[in-house]
């Protein structure tokens, strides 16, 4: 068996907040953007994001000035992006102009604002962000494994903070074949600021442990699909939920390790 | 003494140069192209129709053949390539004692996913109640991998940052070994389209094979190519003690973006410097000591233009005598996968001491003036070979390789 020295590693929330947004919302969003990246990000520009990009950045936007973070230079952060099924609706449309107008029918802007990185890569363009932005997995479970990323962009000490934003659809979007959503869902976004684990007075803390007791395995697996509502978003989401139960999210239970989320004091209380 | 290195002690890949390591490096080394006209779909109405496609390969002896049979050709690519990593760094009977990590680097995984699924008939895009799982996921339990998998997505630099996340959860212990790596089918009715009508795309489609002519002052845009390839990672330590010759290390990786525009690449190379500069100083290798540069040089006019100007300010006086390529001029642009796969054309070239060539530059721009190896392979000892790897959204990436003594 090789010699494996677990290392644990801990990093500070500092900032955070939540956005749970409507398609009329939204559409308002898109038409008049965050005073985070207005200056950069246009209503033009944002005609094209995707509904999670939106509401990301709603809600780093609030986490922002919630939190005194307005004047920080973003320059030396990196970013974490984790949406949930990204493109569903722009690929029905894909498809309903292709079927339609062949090749010349499909628009240019797909592959920049409907991919993985999208969220991520337009957030870093917002906010002038030159640390690595990473959209991560995207399935029903990709809080839980998205949040390793976190830890391999700040564990070298290279960069400052990182933003960490999740979205999706509650419930999961469904889209008719013109790429409408026809459902009644809200998209639904947290985002945190996270700084490594020392900083002074932290509004909760994200904690890496290995635990070799935890295996990823089959049964496992299928524990973690049977309850997706319990999502990284719906913990920050749902005060209630969580001061009953203060330690709600502790997952990773197929990963081999205990990934602790807690969040320690309310919105609107400076760092 | 505890030697914290990062080995690559295995890989399997699938290209359109072929689907074993070795078959990719001699016909690299060769100048062989894979690029020809696109099949399996109507392209009479695509601006480019021409690529560096792959035939899937029938299901590997390991895996059951009604599970394969079943699955969307980008979980097939993963999981061929996974079982030919593991198998070559002599670890597939062993798997299931070890705690195994996957990061796979999937730009457009759901755009994807739903495509295939939609070809073959299905309506999962328009069925919400279907939760579907990442083609890592798939992966990570069907072989029964006990580690932590993910798919990650920074466009073309994806497979850099896999290399990245691996190297990090080998050193904090999380993994006994992890595969890292990327995949992409991107060849693809809806995304030849897309690329094709952001005219990024080379339009000679009646030569392929001299279609892709990075750093050339005729180039035309890119062409696509598609496949993966997966590496085996491990500490040195261990790899020591099971008696395993490393491929070669990893020995840093850089990575920036550029927060400048979602498809443009920054006038000012800046970040991207900083990025190749990073990798480096991760190594712990000064400029001077690099021995090859696999460039992201996709072959249109202003990336490569703009990748020849970091070049030149990263290696200052030393630029004119480390020799470059872009290997993409063979393979096609394989988008997510390309990180993956440049890395294993430094393999090729470190392994071989033997430098692939770019195909098709004829008539090298002076606006890329660097020191190309242009049209045939170049003999030469390659000690330390770095890869850039550049993507949409300013996404700046290096990887740089070195021998094992």
């Amino acid at each position: 068996m090789p010699n494996r020295e677990i290392k644990p590693f801990e990093l500070a929330i500092v900032a955070r907040s939540t956005a749970r947004l409507t398609l009329a919302e939204l559409a308002s969003l898109r038409k008049q953007p965050p005073a985070s990246f207005a200056p950069k990000l246009s209503p033009l520009f944002l005609k094209h994001s995707d509904e999670q990009t939106l509401a990301a950045m709603a809600a780093l936007h609030q986490a922002r000035v919630d939190f005194g973070l307005d004047s920080v230079d973003f320059g030396p952060w990196a970013i974490v992006s984790i949406s949930r099924y990204m493109g569903r609706a722009a690929f029905a449309t894909l498809r309903d102009r292709y079927s339609v107008d062949g090749a010349w029918g499909v628009s240019v802007q797909v592959i920049p604002h409907r991919t993985m990185h999208s969220v991520s890569g337009t957030i870093s363009l917002g906010l002038g962000i030159h640390g690595p932005a990473i959209g991560v997995n995207g399935g029903i479970d990709a809080d839980n494994t998205g949040l390793l990323s976190l830890a391999c962009i700040m564990s070298r000490g290279a960069w400052q903070g990182v933003w960490l934003v999740c979205s999706h659809w509650s419930p999961e979007a469904t889209v008719d074949q013109k790429g409408n959503i026809v459902s009644d869902s809200v998209c639904l976004a947290a985002a945190l600021a996270l700084v490594p684990g020392d900083s002074p007075n932290p509004l909760g803390y994200i904690r890496f442990e290995a635990d070799d007791q935890l295996h990823r395995s089959a049964a496992t697996r299928q524990q973690a699909l049977a309850d997706p509502a319990v999502g990284l978003v719906e913990y920050i989401l749902d005060d209630e939920r969580r001061e009953a139960d203060p330690q709600l999210w502790r997952r990773s239970t197929q990963t081999g390790l205990r990934i602790e989320v807690g969040l320690t004091a309310a919105a609107g209380v400076s760092p | 003494m505890s030697d914290s290195s990062i080995w690559i002690t295995g890989l399997g890949l699938l290209t359109s140069l072929g689907n074993d390591f070795a078959e990719f490096s001699a016909n690299l080394l060769a100048g062989k192209n894979g690029i020809r006209p696109v099949t399996g779909f109507d392209v009479s109405d695509h601006p480019c129709r021409i690529g560096g496609q792959v035939e899937l390969p029938p299901c590997p002896a390991e895996f059951d053949p009604v599970l394969y049979d079943r699955m969307l050709p980008l979980e097939k690519t993963v999981i061929f390539c996974c079982i030919a990593a593991l198998r070559d760094a002599g670890l597939w009977s062993d798997r299931e004692k070890l705690r195994i990590g996957l990061v796979c680097g999937i730009g457009a995984e759901w755009l994807l996913h739903w495509d295939f699924d939609n070809q073959r008939g299905s309506r999962t895009p328009f069925d919400s109640s279907v939760f579907e799982r990442s083609a890592a996921d798939i992966a990570a339990d069907n072989l029964r991998l006990s580690g932590p998998a993910i798919t990650l997505g920074a466009a073309c630099a994806s497979g850099n940052h896999a290399f990245d996340h691996a190297s990090t959860w080998l050193k904090m212990g999380w993994v006994d070994v992890c595969l890292a790596g990327a995949a992409d089918i991107g060849i693809t009715p809806y995304s030849l389209a897309a690329f094709g009508n952001l005219r990024a795309l080379s339009r000679n489609n009646d030569a392929p094979a001299t279609a892709l002519r990075p750093f050339d002052r005729d180039r035309d845009g890119m062409v696509l190519g598609e496949g993966g390839c997966l590496f085996l990672l491990e500490r040195a330590d261990d790899a020591r003690r099971r008696a395993r010759d490393p491929i070669a290390e990893i020995a840093g990786v850089g990575t920036t973006s550029d927060a400048y525009h979602l498809v443009t690449p920054s006038p000012d190379p800046h970040h991207a410097i900083s990025a190749i500069r990073q990798g480096l100083a991760a190594a712990n290798i000064s400029p001077e000591e690099v021995d090859y540069v696999n460039a992201h040089a996709t072959g249109t006019p202003v990336g490569d233009a703009v990748e020849a100007k970091m070049l030149q300010a990263v290696f200052g006086p030393h630029c004119p005598r480390i020799p470059v390529s872009s290997t993409k001029s063979m393979t096609g642009h394989l988008l997510s996968a390309a990180a993956a796969v440049e890395a294993a054309a430094c393999l090729t070239a470190i392994k071989h001491s033997a430098i692939p060539p770019t195909m098709n530059l004829d008539h090298p721009d002076p606006e890329c003036d660097l020191c190309h190896v242009a049209n045939v392979p170049r003999e030469a000892r390659v000690r330390v070979a770095i890869s850039n790897s550049f993507g949409f959204g300013g996404h700046n990436t290096s990887l740089v390789l070195k021998a094992v003594a």
